[in-house]
């Protein structure tokens, strides 16, 4: 399903608690992005290669340029435009995989920052090694041992992202998985949901603000 | 090349181990390491290979060991052909004396004095001696040879097998001893998988063994050859 389609089977399926049913998109986009979540690091939990399955591709038509910032001597890419990832536990986080542009052997693999700073200080990893770790970090990507060819290059990445950053028409898609508790991905967000009055979203139900003023 | 090379490097060889035993690109940097560490471990104690290099002698008779070189295991001169070994005499004098900056021999000291053979006529005679001796300074790295001086020999030694600008290379034969290896040292950092240290740690072994088996048996010609070898012919009456 695309992204609008998700949001209208959950708002269809919500309880009509008065005439106007006044839940807001990015509230209900907000309850679905956390259930989705969850069920990504259930994912995550049984395997970290499923997670591969609900990424989406940037930089596959234009290559996402690297950067190099002088005064730390890091060279680094900055996730697209109103992108961000959902995070989890190993050391890709939400960046699952990044490659060159031209489709090649392994050429980037996850690394944390301690990592780097050990490599850095000797050892014989960073004589043997001619690929190029990537470091996830909350606001960017950060790269050891780049090269030349990659950095003229560029390269793309796969996301994990928030549902809240896909475009209404992008599929998303939803792992099919139920909980111990038998609850599916929408009744999992209908609970979220089912406890909040249409009423008391202040934060961005205009009508209700209004009645309340 | 009729088949794949006998060769592969050791970065191939950690990244077949990953999509072997499916296993993420989380913990490739830890890999790597760990497959450096075998690597040399294995030029220590397991390979036969020596790393071989022409190297000048001093006009003081001394040798500056290469900085990669953990063991010797031979200094030689070319004679006929093939090469001569030199024989170790620990107990060569291995110091120098330093005269206005200028590193030099100081005789009375027994600095670059010729080492003598000890001798003995009729009964009791020594047997053959070598023409050339060396002794070995590991804190100096420095190899003192006698015989020669201001020439060059060869010297074989063991290094740690990885290359210090090239690309590192391993025998695919050590290939299921490295995966072993590695299978045992993720049970360090994988805390789910201490209970199997100990079976790991013998996978290892028995992978090692199995290599050096390889390494130090001799071909089936390499024993005909010791077994013709032990005939006499005789004329055929």
């Amino acid at each position: 399903m695309i992204k609008e389609e998700i949001r209208s089977l959950i708002r269809g399926e919500l309880p009509k608690l008065d005439k106007t049913n006044k839940f807001h998109a990015r509230f209900i986009d907000a309850a679905i992005e956390k259930v989705l979540g969850e069920m990504y690091t259930d994912e995550f939990k049984k395997s970290p290669h499923a997670l591969q399955r609900y990424t989406k591709g940037f930089g596959y038509t234009t290559a996402i340029p690297i950067a190099y910032e002088a005064s730390t001597g890091i060279y680094y890419v900055s996730y697209p435009t109103g992108i961000s990832i959902v995070p989890f536990p190993d050391k890709a986080s939400g960046v699952r995989r990044i490659s060159t542009m031209i489709q090649g052997g392994l050429t980037f693999f996850p690394m944390d920052a301690r990592e780097v700073d050990l490599v850095r200080s000797g050892g014989n990893v960073s004589t043997v090694n001619t690929k190029i770790g990537y470091i996830v970090l909350p606001t960017r990507i950060e790269f050891y041992n780049m090269t030349t060819a990659v950095l003229n290059d560029g390269c793309r990445m796969d996301l994990i992202i928030p549902f809240s950053n896909y475009a209404d028409t992008d599929v998303v898609l939803i792992p099919e998985e139920v909980d111990k508790g038998g609850q599916t991905f929408t009744d999992r967000v209908l609970k979220i949901l089912g406890v909040i009055q249409p009423i008391d979203l202040k934060d961005d139900n205009a009508d209700a603000k209004q009645q309340t003023i | 090349m009729a088949e794949t090379s006998a060769l592969i490097t050791l970065e191939q060889a950690i990244t077949d181990f990953l999509l072997a035993y499916k296993k993420t690109t989380e913990d490739y940097v830890l890999y790597l390491t760990h497959g450096c560490r075998l690597l040399t471990d294995f030029m220590i104690h397991s390979s036969q290979e020596a790393r071989t290099e022409k190297i000048a002698v001093s006009a003081l008779g001394i040798i500056e060991m290469p900085s990669d070189l953990i063991r010797l295991k031979d200094v030689c001169v070319d004679r006929n052909g093939e090469w001569w070994t030199m024989t170790e005499r620990p107990e060569k004098v291995n110091t120098t004396t330093t005269t206005l900056g200028v590193e030099g021999q100081d005789s009375n000291f027994g600095e670059g004095v010729a080492l003598k053979d000890g001798y003995t006529y009729t009964y009791g005679a020594t047997g053959a001696v070598n023409d050339y001796y060396y002794a070995v300074d590991m804190k100096a790295r420095r190899i003192f040879v006698d015989g020669l001086v201001s020439d060059t020999v060869l010297i074989r030694y063991v290094s740690s097998g990885i290359k210090a600008t090239e690309t590192t290379y391993i025998p695919i034969l050590i290939v299921p001893m490295l995966e072993a290896y590695l299978l045992w040292k993720e049970t360090y950092w994988i805390s789910e998988l201490m209970r199997e240290r100990g079976v790991r740690a013998d996978d290892y072994k028995n992978e090692k063994l199995r290599v050096r088996n390889v390494l130090n048996s001799l071909t089936a010609m390499q024993w005909r050859d010791i077994f013709w070898g032990s005939f006499t012919q005789t004329p055929k009456r």
